[in-house]
């Protein structure tokens, strides 16, 4: 998968990446489609992140599409990124503390959520 | 097996089916010491139809919106894939311990709100949930893009719009399909962020449970708030003051942001034995964090109340009228109920009044 250059989110997108490639990962890919609209700090959307049918595919914001219950947009905010990849924070706590704004609906975000988590612990298993 | 049990089994049956089960799940009830023995047998049953691994624990009652459940439980979570709870809803916005299982480590949370084995076995549990989501739907065409108005004998006037990527709820096609999802049987929640402008006055006429203990749940006259681009700028009547201490004590400067309007889409929803607030007689709001409902604001405190019988029209056309569905006098609405083998008073709306209430 071909990784759009947009700073720190790169970085975010990698680590997903490597967490859909687990076990865990394939099934929380394969779970459900929808769209994920990345940004940092509340400015436009910079990628979309997609599931569809099993993949999980990086999209241009050009091909963003809100549609009825498949759309979550979602905002890092301040050192959000830096602290999860430090594993000082979980996704969860993150969005508890206002620092992931999740604007979402049929979901809740969970399969997003639970991805990024589960890219923290494939980092620290990595690391080991 | 008597006829009650069979009625239940049939409801719990409409439970399992549309929680679309993966096969080697392992799936756990929880009952607390008083509930029904026949409605977590009938639950049961209904599982042991499918190729999933089932336990049931039951454990003592605790407070869910200010306690932490025991630790048996909340340690058992982590081992599950599905939780199916059997009483009081376990506060999957309030709690952390019920976040972490759910977005960390991808539990499923279905919550039964047929509460009793004798509502498991009524019409309101046996309701087909194709039909829910049918009339969901329909409900979804009247209001996409549509000024919405939304008023009530004791005050409410209030005008909105809505986007449809904001509607959720509990109604849609139901059933398992991502981790960290959350749902509630048989449901009947129809909830959408309020897009701006949002101006008007709310008459709230009762208030949940709230960490703060209120004055009183239900109140005496309503409580009139004024809403000034999404804001809370005024407030007359009782709890007044509980509000404004709420506010103050537990929020932030966007505890005030109207982030919810939630209508009832069930026409048999009615408490004690179901969830009363999924009537189309009763509409709640919520003030706060607006993001969990597609709204760009975020708080770190949510606030609910509730309005009755309410009248909501989109473009001046009635969706709800005095608080009856309009969508279930509908054809297409009427048509597929027939489809499906539905009695003629399926689509009869039960009554509900806020004073009749007991879930709060």
């Amino acid at each position: 998968m071909k990784i759009p250059e947009h700073g720190e989110l790169a970085s975010v997108v990698a680590a997903l990446c490597a967490a859909s490639a687990t076990e865990d990962g394939r099934r929380t890919v394969a779970a459900h489609d929808e769209q994920y609209e990345l940004g940092v700090g509340g400015d436009d959307g910079l990628l979309i992140l997609e599931m569809r049918q099993g993949q999980m595919i990086v999209l241009p914001v050009s091909e963003r599409a809100p549609e009825f219950c498949r759309y979550t947009r979602v905002d890092f905010l301040g050192t959000a990124i830096s602290d999860i990849a430090s594993q000082s924070l979980t996704p969860t706590e993150a969005v508890e503390e206002g620092r992931i704004l999740l604007r979402s609906r049929l979901y809740g975000g969970g399969q997003f959520l639970r991805l990024l988590r589960l890219s923290q612990r494939e980092s620290t298993s990595l690391s080991r | 097996m008597s006829a009650d049990a069979e009625a239940a089994l049939r409801g719990a049956r409409n439970m399992v089916r549309n929680a679309g089960l993966i096969a080697g799940q392992s799936v756990l009830v929880h009952a607390e010491r008083d509930t029904d023995g026949r409605l977590v047998d009938v639950i049961w049953a209904a599982l042991a139809e499918h190729d999933v691994n089932v336990a049931v624990m039951r454990t003592d009652h605790w407070d869910k919106l200010r306690d932490e459940p025991p630790e048996v439980f909340r340690t058992a979570l982590a081992a599950v894939d599905v939780l199916i709870s059997t009483g009081e809803f376990l506060r999957a916005l309030d709690k952390m311990y019920l976040k972490k299982a759910m977005y960390d480590d991808g539990l499923f949370y279905l919550h039964n709100e047929a509460s009793t084995f004798e509502s498991m076995g009524s019409d309101y549990a046996i309701f087909p949930l194709e039909l829910v989501a049918a009339i969901g739907t329909y409900v979804t065409g009247q209001l996409r893009g549509s000024r919405l108005r939304l008023t009530t004998p004791a005050g409410t006037d209030l005008e909105m719009t809505v986007r449809p990527e904001t509607i959720g709820g509990y109604w849609y096609p139901y059933r398992y399909d991502a981790p960290g999802h959350k749902k509630a049987f048989p449901g009947g929640a129809y909830a959408f962020y309020p897009e701006g402008p949002v101006d008007g006055v709310l008459a709230i006429e009762a208030i949940p449970r709230h960490a703060v203990p209120l004055p009183s749940n239900h109140l005496e006259r309503p409580l009139m708030l004024t809403i000034q681009d999404h804001r809370v700028t005024g407030m007359d009547g009782p709890c007044a003051e509980w509000l404004s201490d709420y506010w103050l004590q537990r929020g932030d400067e966007n505890s005030n942001w109207l982030g919810k309007v939630a209508l009832g889409i069930h026409p048999k929803a009615r408490s004690p034995e179901g969830r009363g607030a999924c009537n189309p007689a009763i509409i709640n709001v919520g003030f706060g964090n607006s993001t969990q409902y597609g709204g760009p604001v975020f708080s770190r405190s949510w606030t609910r109340a509730y309005v009755q019988e309410p009248t909501l029209t989109a473009d001046g056309v009635p969706v709800i009228d005095r608080g009856h569905l309009c969508a279930l006098d509908a054809e297409p609405i009427r048509r597929l109920a027939e489809e499906l083998g539905c009695e003629a008073s399926a689509l009869d709306q039960v009554p509900q009044t806020l004073a009749d209430l007991t879930d709060l």
